[in-house]
């Protein structure tokens, strides 16, 4: 029984564990300090590379230079048009929202890839001071079956199945031998 | 006001994931020290300041990975480096400074708690492994090898661009963190004999020159070593390199610093179980020849 709850805590301390320790992921970055109308923009995707069939994800930057100075825009409409190669006339259009309140300036969206292939994705940035747009391609790549969360899943799974098997066994073998040394002593009394 | 003052006061971000793991070990805790201090008031496994310090590590925690720190770190490596400090330096120390493991374990309901107790007490291969890693020597390498390690260029980026890479970047420093710590503060579950005192002082100061020239060799690099840094906008007055100089110069002082205030705390630790000692044996001394000892004689032991 103890083994069991001693396989059982320990994945669940392999599930715990790891989430007080999250973190952000910046991404890899697209566009650099790219001038965008009377903006600086700056991009970065994730994961790295896109798949189709899954979640895409963008973060944008919008800045503005004065004076050798670096300023956040924070009420920017970011909008990001995504155009497929083979039908560059039906873009996906999506809206870039804020990411947090400290992340001053910075604006992100997801969205799951229909297809693999050549993508250009397009930056609209529209701002009191004006507008302005840029663009970057990505290639993303096909669909996968192969999902490596499951993997691990099933690894922990069988891990704790055969933990389990190995204590069932062990202890069923250590009651075996208890009983025959508890019938040999009560022979031997008699 | 200045931007980054500014972006460190900014609303925390209350991650669920987070957030959920500091609340259960939190409550597990604070159940476990009731249950101790209904016990007994006066023992000191569950006392007012090991609740303190517990508490306090947790809510570094939560302050490396919830408050503004959190995304300032992927703009700027001085708040990375800052953010890294807190898990290494303060999270670790002040999570084993709170006694967690008997305390903890009493807040376990009590199969759960024989399930881990057996786990521990006999020959069983959870202490075996435990036994080998928590050996002085070996928490020493492997903290400092995953120290040292992240610092190199290429994982430094990955872990800047890939979430699970960042993760992974934190778990290892903070769980290394927690293996540096334990001879250290000599937590339990005690799998060792304790090191000595001059021990500890030697085992935290052996870090001091590792960490100092990599602080060195990243504040006085002639360029940007961690390139995500040159792809973000400066929107915190400095450019990547000045922030590079600080980043590196937090890492080489601060930390050195850290580990020299441990050995001193230490060092005042052993000086005083010292004066206590000779305090016993002259008292022991003069009560086996029956004569009273001045208050001259005790003042001599005592220095």
């Amino acid at each position: 029984m103890s083994r069991s709850v001693c396989v059982l805590l320990a994945l669940l301390a392999a599930l715990i564990a790891p989430l007080p320790l999250m973190a952000h992921g910046g991404g890899v970055a697209q566009i650099t300090d790219a001038p965008a109308g009377p903006y600086r923009v700056f991009a970065w995707t994730s994961p790295d590379p896109w798949r189709a069939g899954e979640d895409a994800h963008v973060t944008v930057a919008v800045t503005r230079v004065e004076a050798d100075q670096t300023f956040p825009i924070t009420d920017a409409q970011v909008t990001l048009r995504l155009f497929w190669d083979p039908q560059p006339d039906q873009p996906l259009t999506l809206q870039a929202t804020p990411v947090s309140a400290v992340a001053a300036g910075f604006y992100e969206v997801d969205h799951t890839l229909p297809h693999d292939g050549l993508w250009r994705v397009e930056v609209t940035v529209q701002g009191n001071e004006g507008a302005g747009s840029v663009s970057f391609v990505m290639q993303a790549a096909p669909a996968t079956t192969n999902n490596w969360f499951v993997w691990a899943g099933g690894a922990l799974a069988l891990l704790a199945v055969i933990g389990f098997l190995f204590g069932a066994r062990k202890r069923s073998g250590a009651r075996a031998v208890s009983m025959q040394r508890a019938t040999s002593s009560s022979v031997v009394q008699e | 006001m200045h931007p980054l003052v500014k972006a460190l006061f900014s609303p925390w971000e209350l991650r669920w994931e987070v957030l959920i793991p500091l609340l259960l070990f939190g409550a597990l805790y604070a159940l476990g020290w009731t249950r101790l201090r209904r016990q007994s008031r006066s023992q000191k496994v569950a006392s007012k300041w090991r609740l303190a310090m517990y508490y306090l590590g947790l809510a570094s925690l939560a302050l490396a990975l919830m408050s503004p720190i959190d995304w300032l770190g992927t703009q700027l490596l001085t708040m990375h480096m800052i953010q890294h400090k807190i898990l290494i330096m303060f999270s670790a120390p002040l999570i084993w400074l709170g006694n967690p493991y008997p305390v903890g374990l009493w807040g376990l309901p009590r199969l759960a708690r024989r399930a881990v107790t057996s786990a521990l007490a006999g020959d069983t291969w959870i202490r075996r492994g435990l036994g080998v890693i928590s050996q002085p020597a070996i928490c020493w390498l492997v903290f400092t090898f995953i120290y040292l390690g992240w610092h190199d260029a290429m994982l430094y980026d990955l872990a800047l661009r890939i979430e699970w890479v960042h993760n992974l970047e934190h778990l290892t420093f903070f769980f290394g963190a927690m293996l540096f710590w334990w001879p250290v503060v000599n937590g339990a579950p005690r799998l060792h004999k304790s090191l000595p005192y001059w021990g500890r002082i030697f085992y935290v100061l052996a870090f001091v020159p590792p960490n100092a020239i990599a602080g060195f060799a990243i504040a006085n690099a002639s360029e940007v070593i961690y390139s995500h840094y040159t792809t973000v906008p400066r929107l915190y007055g400095m450019s990547a390199i000045e922030d590079q100089m600080i980043g590196g110069a937090i890492m080489w002082v601060w930390s050195s610093e850290m580990m020299i205030n441990a050995a001193l705390i230490m060092l005042g630790v052993m000086t005083v179980q010292e004066r206590r000692r000779k305090q016993k044996q002259a008292a022991a001394a003069a009560s086996a020849t029956s004569l009273p000892l001045t208050d001259q004689q005790m003042k001599a032991a005592g220095s």
